[in-house]
């Protein structure tokens, strides 16, 4: 038994401890499954899931704050789960201007994504369906090819324990339902801030 | 002797890459399957789930259409002659409000099913293009018995692979 439980605890994955530069890293490597990516038409869409450690590694990175500061802010954001989706535009330098067919429909997208995109926007954990919380449109004024949309959702019982389908049904773009899947199996056991 | 043998092994080595790759660059290149387009479009789980959209937004806009007739047929009944003008007044903006909506919902219901079918097509196009390159294919052709494609071996249908692999990438999964 006791050879067993020394096998075990020898083999139990260690949770990784990591600076905030390196955590922020870790998060964005699309190979360690926080990222879902996919393309329709001329548009990709990607989805980022943000660990709490990862936001806060954001906003202290390069600051010298004290741990329990830091500790306070990660039980502030506790109870919601955040999300990062990016809409690209694979074709021009604004998603908000491809495949436009008259100049009004660039600001009937941009009052879209501004007031209306959230009540399109769900998360699916098995058998939840859990509506967007907090949405937030991050304007660019065009200067790069995409846009970075804010997202939180309520945090369910078990966080994690269940695949999150994130769907976007968009209603502006033409491309209709896109579906992105985070696997339970990636959100185990995640990295940890090192504070 | 030594030396010999060094360079047989390295020229056997040289050769089983070579053919390994002209074996590989052989296959990719003849790797041409087809796809029924009709089929895929049909078993494709979006475009179940618009076409049951639309049947329902179809169906609520029947029904309001048919309580205007009946409110138009009651409106018919009230009008006692020809002098009764108040009444035929009523009748007649019924009337003209019943026809504008027909054919502002037979407008709307052309460019929704014209719209889903864009989106359909553009989800379909995408996930078979993913496949084809994840699978090494260079080419997959779409035959809907149009005569575009007259004849091709069984052998090269995917389109059940095809259609299993679009409901996956739509329902979510990755690459």
């Amino acid at each position: 038994m006791f050879l067993v439980l020394l096998l075990w605890a020898g083999c139990k994955k260690k949770q990784e401890m990591l600076d905030a530069g390196g955590y922020k890293q870790w998060v964005e490597k699309t190979a360690n499954g926080l990222v879902s990516a996919k393309e329709v038409g001329d548009f990709e869409f990607a989805v980022m899931y943000k660990p709490i450690d990862y936001i806060v590694s954001m906003e202290t990175a390069g600051k010298n704050i004290a741990a329990d500061s830091i500790r306070k802010r990660m039980n502030e954001l506790k109870g919601f789960q955040y999300y990062t989706l990016r809409i690209k535009s694979l074709k021009d330098n604004e998603f908000l201007r491809t495949g436009l067919h008259a100049d009004n429909e660039y600001y009937e997208r941009l009052e879209y994504f501004v007031s209306n995109a959230q009540s399109d926007i769900i998360l699916v954990e098995g058998t939840d369906t859990i509506p967007c919380g907090m949405y937030h449109f991050e304007r660019n004024y065009g200067i790069s090819p995409y846009n970075n949309i804010i997202l939180s959702f309520p945090e369910h019982d078990s966080l994690n324990a269940k695949d999150k389908i994130f769907i976007y049904d968009d209603k502006i773009l033409g491309t209709g339902k896109v579906a992105l899947r985070l696997s339970a199996d990636e959100l185990k056991e995640l990295p940890k801030l090192d504070i | 002797m030594k030396k010999r043998k060094f360079l047989m092994i390295l020229a056997g080595l040289v050769l089983i890459v070579v053919s390994g790759f002209t074996g590989f660059t052989m296959k990719s290149k003849s790797a041409i399957a087809y796809v029924e387009l009709e089929t895929v479009y049909n078993n494709f789980k979006m475009k179940k789930e618009l076409e049951a959209k639309l049947t329902n937004v179809q169906q609520m806009r029947k029904n309001i259409l048919d309580s205007l007739k009946i409110q138009l047929k009651a409106l018919s009944y009230s009008i006692k002659s020809e002098k009764d003008e108040e009444a035929i007044h009523s009748y007649q903006v019924k009337k003209q409000e019943y026809l504008a909506k027909q054919q502002s919902f037979e407008e709307d219901n052309q460019a929704t099913t014209q719209a889903y079918s864009a989106q359909i097509w553009k989800q379909i196009n995408q996930y078979t293009k993913d496949y084809g390159k994840s699978n090494g294919y260079t080419m997959i052709l779409g035959s809907d018995g149009d005569g575009n494609l007259m004849y091709a071996d069984e052998q090269k249908n995917i389109t059940s692979e095809i259609s299993d692999y679009i409901d996956k990438r739509y329902a979510g999964e990755k690459k």
